[in-house]
């Protein structure tokens, strides 16, 4: 055990036990291929900053995403909004998005750009069912 | 990104649920035929052991609640107190712990090295935590007027800096251990850490550009160490 370590610390105990879960196992993973650091700008000069640009591949998928937050409030609580782009064969996609405990799914226009808004602060993955394929999930980050 | 997206659309939502019991059956309510038992109560298994980490692993894949209790338990303090050395805000450093132990379920029959769990632990949980960190400096209201005094959101993290360091203190021994005096002091001019002496020069640009090879190829020699 690390000098740092506490036997006592059950700090995020349940959420860690929450999130066992082996339904995903056959799916295929969409792992972190882009994660250009963001230049340090003035957080005021932008109302909702882009907080993370990632991108997302696997074999011919890919998914480009932005997470916007606008600057936090008294009490830290904003809604959060992702903007995406999936490109590869995505006719007929469906995109989910997956976050700790729940799954809902998100309309995907003919270009493959599609976004979320409203969402609470906290982990967040992105699920794509394509017909004939296993489905793709994202690894998870934080918005 | 932005102008003519599509609206959101928030179809059925369905809940996940994990079993809150403590069991020793899988999740699809089978017992794998190759695993023993663990005990509920002790965590060990039928022969009055602790599992290994490589062990748990597989019987959390096959479905075992109790496994990943066990894994969680073992694990959770290094993950915190790794999370908590980065001086997030709580929020965010409950939200970088909690995408540490989703990622390891998601990586979980993936994992190449089940037994160095510990080790793949911490790494993601510095990946989670220097991301976070980044995440939140761009949302920090600040002063405009204390910008400028303000550290770059994308500066390295503590590990690079840290393997930085090492590789820097290792390069500064191997220039130690350099038997010829006036070897030392070229090759820390040649770093950009010391004035050039007047006699580095001295013999011309070829003749220093020689010294410089032979010096590299020293250092090498050096920090590679005996066969």
């Amino acid at each position: 055990m690390d000098r740092t370590d506490s036997p006592r610390d059950t700090d995020g105990r349940a959420a860690a036990l929450a999130a066992f879960d082996r339904r995903d196992d056959g799916a295929d993973l969409a792992g972190l291929t882009e994660h250009p650091p963001l230049r340090p700008s003035a957080p005021r000069a932008d109302p909702e900053p882009v907080t993370a640009s990632l991108r997302f591949d696997h074999d011919d998928l890919g998914l480009a995403v932005q997470v916007l937050a606008p600057a936090r409030g008294p009490r830290g609580s904003v809604d959060r909004t992702v903007h995406g782009q999936l490109t590869g064969h995505v006719d007929e996609a469906d995109l989910r998005v997956r976050r700790p405990g729940r799954s809902f799914g998100v309309r995907v226009g003919a270009d493959g750009r599609f976004a979320v808004t409203g969402l609470d602060r906290g982990p967040l993955s992105l699920e794509v069912r394509r017909p004939g394929r296993a489905p793709v999930i994202t690894d998870w980050f934080t918005v | 990104m932005g102008a003519g997206l599509p609206d959101q659309s928030h179809e059925t939502i369905h809940t996940v649920v994990p079993s809150p019991e403590i069991v020793l059956l899988s999740q699809n309510g089978h017992q794998s035929p190759h695993l023993l038992p663990i005990s509920a109560t002790t965590g060990l298994d039928s022969d009055g052991l602790e599992p290994g980490d490589a062990e748990l692993v597989r019987r959390a894949c096959a479905g075992d609640a109790r496994a990943w209790e066990l894994i969680v338990d073992r694990h959770l303090p290094l993950v915190n107190a790794i999370a908590r050395s980065y001086r997030l805000s709580v929020p965010d450093r409950e939200d970088a712990v909690q995408n540490v132990w989703l990622t390891l379920n998601q990586y979980l029959p993936r994992l190449r090295e089940p037994d160095r769990l510990r080790a793949w632990l911490r790494r993601v949980t510095n990946d989670a935590c220097t991301r976070q960190r980044r995440h939140a400096l761009r949302q920090r209201p600040v002063d405009p007027h204390m910008l400028a005094d303000l550290a770059p959101a994308d500066g390295p993290d503590p590990e690079s800096a840290y393997l930085e360091r090492e590789r820097h203190e290792e390069l500064h021994r191997a220039i130690r251990r350099l038997t010829d005096t006036r070897d030392r002091i070229a090759v820390l001019h040649y770093l950009d850490e010391t004035p050039a002496p007047a006699w580095v020069h001295g013999g011309g640009p070829r003749a220093a550009a020689n010294h410089r090879r032979r010096i590299i190829r020293t250092l090498r020699r050096v920090m590679k160490g005996p066969e």
